[in-house]
């Protein structure tokens, strides 16, 4: 007996009979009058209370059977099928409370694959929410510090700008006031005069008196003697005393002798009957 | 599960979608960012800037007075100040005031353009006294000139007499 001798060929070999379709349990819930989403929720706790079987072991969904109204209660279909007879992917029509209504169920695993990728959109909305928040706050953070830089630019040349003003406004009073000729007449001038009188004097001189008048120093000096000792300004004696025993001396302003060394500080230099 | 290809078109037209969508939240993040009129503003601070600039050139030099210098009350103002502060001057440094007149000049365009304020003083104290009276003036604001000073010996004392001006500008002060 040979191998060969038990095998025949099979014509017409019948295709795999098709698995039978999933029972469908279908139930009609309604759910008093409230907000769309309130109904819902109560629909699907009923559905889920009153499964024929446990949860572990059915799929089901609920789906509204008439449109929301104010005040109205809502009619609602369960729809519950075998875990194990939904496949993949099981869509139908069912006819619940007089209506067809099509209904689709998922296995397990494609609702898991679903819930994934729905949250995999949920993260990437997310973070291009967060990315577009942040962009947004930082520009507005720019904003802000460009502002206040312009701000601070503003003030600073406006500050700038009132100050070269008034330096503007000084140079031109000053100019004014050379005009009017009084650039060596001030006081300050008077009293650096007097100093270098003051320091100047030669020891025993007895100055009775000062004269300035426009920058032009005189000095009234007892006896004929130079009143001064080792002056870096020109001294100049009247030819004839003012008075008799006392002479005039004539100092050429501080502004045409060469320049000097820092003046002492100011010394008596007019006699107050006090030396 | 076999995944289906992606389609060309779809994923060109997508790419140019993202392009989009970039460069316009780009222009949106530029207009955020961007400070309400800083064009406007930035040119009003360069202008200040330009005029600082010429303004500081045209007062170049070294300045000889203080910038006190000119005073910027009305005439009869202008006088009692002044007096005011010759006679506290006088108070402050122990010199008796013997005179003390002022009196309004006349602006003269050739000399400045300023109106002067004439004073004559006649005082007498210690030289000490006199000099503090004088060093006290020479602080003065505005700048106190001298036309003429006698000091003359007065034993115990010296006599101070002294003529001089203030300068007065109706221009307001900055």
């Amino acid at each position: 007996m040979t191998l060969a001798a038990d095998l025949h060929l099979v014509e017409g070999d019948d295709p795999l009979p098709a698995p039978p379709a999933p029972q469908v349990f279908v139930r009609t819930l309604s759910a008093p009058p409230g907000a769309p989403w309130d109904q819902a929720r109560v629909a699907a706790l009923e559905a889920r209370v009153g499964a024929p079987l446990p949860l572990g072991e059915v799929v089901y969904r609920v789906q509204r059977l008439d449109p929301w109204g104010l005040g109205r209660p809502a009619r609602f279909a369960a729809a519950y099928v075998r875990a194990e007879e939904v496949g993949e992917d099981f869509e139908t029509t069912v006819d619940a409370g007089g209506r067809s209504v099509r209904i689709r169920f998922l296995s397990m695993e494609a609702r898991a694959r679903q819930a994934r990728k729905i949250g995999m959109i949920g993260a990437v909305a997310a973070v291009t929410a967060l990315l577009t928040i942040a962009a947004i706050t930082s520009s507005l953070g720019v904003r802000g510090e460009t502002a206040a830089r312009l701000s601070e630019a503003e003030t600073m040349a406006a500050s700038r700008l009132r100050s070269a003003q008034r330096v503007a406004a000084d140079h031109a009073e000053a100019r004014q006031l050379d005009a009017a000729g009084v650039r060596h007449l001030s006081v300050k001038d008077l009293l650096a005069d007097m100093a270098w009188a003051g320091a100047a004097k030669a020891p025993g001189a007895h100055i009775d008196g000062l004269h300035w008048e426009r920058g032009y120093m005189a000095v009234e000096v007892r006896g004929d003697a130079a009143p001064f000792a080792n002056p870096d300004r020109a001294v100049l004696k009247a030819d004839k005393p003012s008075r008799p025993g006392v002479w005039l001396w004539g100092v050429e302003p501080a502004s045409s002798a060469k320049p000097a060394e820092a003046a002492p500080p100011p010394a008596p230099t007019i006699n107050d009957g006090r030396r | 599960m076999a995944r289906k290809p992606v389609d060309t078109n779809t994923a060109l037209m997508a790419v140019t979608i993202a392009a989009f969508v970039a460069v316009a939240f780009y222009l949106l993040l530029s207009l955020v960012a961007r400070p309400h009129g800083l064009t406007t503003r930035l040119r009003q601070v360069s202008g200040e800037v330009a005029q600082v600039e010429t303004t500081l050139a045209g007062a170049k030099g070294v300045r000889a007075y203080s910038p006190g210098a000119v005073c910027h009350d009305a005439g009869p103002a202008a006088q009692a100040a002044l007096k005011l502060r010759l006679q506290g001057a006088a108070s402050a440094a122990q010199v008796s005031l013997t005179n003390l007149t002022t009196a309004a000049g006349a602006g003269d365009e050739a000399q400045g353009g300023l109106t002067p304020v004439t004073f004559q003083v006649e005082a007498s104290g210690h030289y000490e006294a006199v000099v503090a009276l004088l060093g006290s003036l020479a602080k003065a604001e505005p700048e106190v000139f001298v036309d003429t000073a006698d000091l003359k010996s007065q034993t115990p004392a010296v006599a101070l007499k002294l003529s001089g001006r203030v300068f007065c500008s109706t221009a307001a002060r900055l």
